[in-house]
């Protein structure tokens, strides 16, 4: 095989070979010529060296002001997108079922004027994320105060005075707390001893209980744990057995439950049912923590247990206000029901899911002087932010 | 005559041969690269971008003789897929005059691809540097280092399988 240099020699050889060989050109630049002389030139021929460049460089600069144009339309597109994104999130609405919205997820109120609503933006899981938002003014504006990806919370507790405050989270969202009204939010962990966080329950911003499996060696037994600094530190009051205590017993029993305090001594505990599932299904029934062990309670055995969708009308203890969201959905909405002994202080409230299941909570008060004394024109300023409308 | 026509004129003296000789090696057809360097000289003439300074008017023209080859190449694949045929049978006589002619490297030189023999064609043909072959071919020189590299080893194995058992019988 010939080497490379052999072949370039060979190359340079032919190429001379070929200039010689090659035929006279003359015609054919006569016949270039003739064509330049009945070919239009253009009225700015270049002539100065430098004039290319000049010419090549208003191109250059032509095209770079369209690109910048294209890119500030870009930007501004994206900046709009964004603004209108911004300002949905800083106005908590209530999406249409079926589509990628938002729903209200949490609530809660100290006032009239000051309050807390979490609305998750997803479709039917509600997966989140999930925003916290504030008004100071009755709904008429909104602050976005905390953003988390994952389901609503099952409860948002502040004190009195809206500086001291927790968001509980849902579906292994930790709990977050805050001591400045929201402007600064801490992750608090629960309790090392728990494998998992089932069941927690916050009577105000700093007492709470917390339920969930036990880290031991022999399954199926559940710790309680309680603390009254805000989810800070956290003491167990309570080993419970989880097949006694959630299925009488029976095979299957587990923290599927929901869980109420009333007053730092009195609380409930409902053990949820599960059927179609092989399970003996349970009927309802409630635990105290004080009294006398179960109570029955027979007028929520129509209900079955499903996820809330709706949150439990917020309250003034004189009942001179009231706040309860109402969502639309295909065959769903909140619905308040009178406890039938009004000795227990007790209604009830469920909130229909719009995957056809029943949940319900009890709330403490009393539901037909609330519904008497109840403050429309505040909560028509939330109904106008966020799309519900109030009850009554 | 004007300055202008006068200049141009010039130009297509002193560059009209070079120019027939480069695009015949793209295309290997004196008719046609006849016809390609006498659109380039036309396109440069109306074009009011055209460099004046003559070693950059070479580079310019030579580019839209290279755009033109492109061009016919373009069209003749074209045009084969619309129209296949077989392979073309090569009259001996004109077969036997082209080997006379040129003998191995001619052939040789048809399987380079375009910017193979442009680059080949620049860096042998007319000697100029790799530097000056990059801005006419509008590449970077460490790019038509490459293609140079490539179109010799094309050739050198092409050389070395054909002239041993290349034999035409007329």
């Amino acid at each position: 095989m010939p080497t490379t240099t052999e072949i370039e020699a060979r190359l340079r050889g032919y190429a001379e070979q070929y200039d010689q060989e090659f035929p006279s050109t003359a015609r054919a630049e006569s016949r270039t010529m003739a064509r330049i002389a009945i070919t239009p030139r253009p009225l700015a021929r270049v002539t100065e060296p430098g004039r290319k460049w000049a010419l090549a460089s208003v191109r250059v600069r032509s095209l770079a002001i369209a690109c910048l144009v294209l890119i500030a339309v870009g930007a501004l597109a994206i900046g709009v997108s964004r603004l209108r994104s911004a300002q949905r999130h800083n106005v908590p609405s209530i999406g249409v079922p079926g589509k990628l919205e938002v729903y209200p997820t949490g609530m809660e109120f100290i006032s009239a004027d000051e309050g807390w609503i979490a609305e998750t933006r997803s479709s039917l899981s509600l997966a989140g994320p999930t925003v916290l938002f504030r008004t100071t003014d009755g709904g008429l504006t909104w602050q976005n105060q905390l953003t988390w990806d994952g389901p609503g919370p099952s409860q948002i507790r502040f004190g009195p005075d809206g500086v001291q405050g927790l968001v509980v989270g849902r579906g292994g969202v930790p709990l977050f707390t805050t001591g400045d009204g929201g402007a600064h939010w801490q992750r608090q962990q629960i309790p090392s001893q728990l494998r998992s966080a089932d069941l927690i329950y916050f009577l105000d911003a700093r007492e709470g209980w917390i339920v969930g499996y036990l880290n031991e060696t022999t399954p199926g037994f559940a710790g309680v744990f309680h603390t009254t600094d805000g989810a800070q530190h956290w003491t167990q009051t309570a080993r419970l057995d989880v097949g006694q205590v959630f299925s009488y017993g029976q095979r299957g029993g587990s923290l599927q439950a929901s869980l109420m305090f009333h007053d730092s001594s009195t609380g409930w505990l409902n053990p949820g049912t599960i059927s179609g599932t092989g399970i003996p299904v349970v009927e309802p029934h409630l635990y105290m923590t004080h009294a006398t062990g179960r109570i029955s309670r027979p007028t929520l055995a129509e209900f079955r247990r499903s996820s809330i969708v709706c949150n439990a009308p917020k309250c003034s203890e004189d009942c001179t206000w009231c706040v309860l969201f109402w969502v639309r959905l295909f065959v769903a909405g909140c619905h308040l029901y009178v406890s039938p002994d009004p000795a227990q202080a007790l209604y009830y409230y469920a909130a229909v899911a719009f995957l056809g299941g029943f949940s319900e909570r009890l709330v403490p008060g009393i539901l037909r002087s609330a519904e008497r004394r109840f403050n429309s024109s505040r909560t028509k300023s939330v109904e106008s932010k966020s799309g519900s409308r109030p009850a009554g | 005559m004007n300055d202008d026509q006068a200049w141009f004129e010039q130009r297509v003296r002193t560059l009209g041969r070079p120019a027939i000789k480069y695009a015949n090696v793209l295309v290997h057809d004196m008719n046609l690269a006849e016809e390609i360097v006498q659109e380039a000289f036309a396109r440069a003439w109306a074009s009011p971008t055209t460099p004046s300074v003559a070693v950059e008017f070479r580079s310019y023209l030579y580019r839209i003789i290279a755009n033109l080859a492109h061009d016919y190449y373009l069209r003749q694949s074209r045009r084969a897929m619309l129209n296949p045929q077989g392979p073309v049978l090569m009259d001996p006589q004109e077969m036997a005059e082209r080997r006379a002619a040129d003998d191995a490297m001619k052939r040789a030189l048809t399987i380079l691809g375009l910017r193979e023999r442009q680059a080949v064609y620049l860096r042998y043909f007319e000697d100029l540097s790799v530097a000056e072959t990059a801005r006419i071919m509008g590449a970077r020189q460490g790019t038509v280092r490459v293609i140079v590299y490539r179109a010799l080893r094309k050739l050198r194995r092409h050389l070395s399988t054909n002239e041993v058992s290349d034999v035409v019988a007329i």
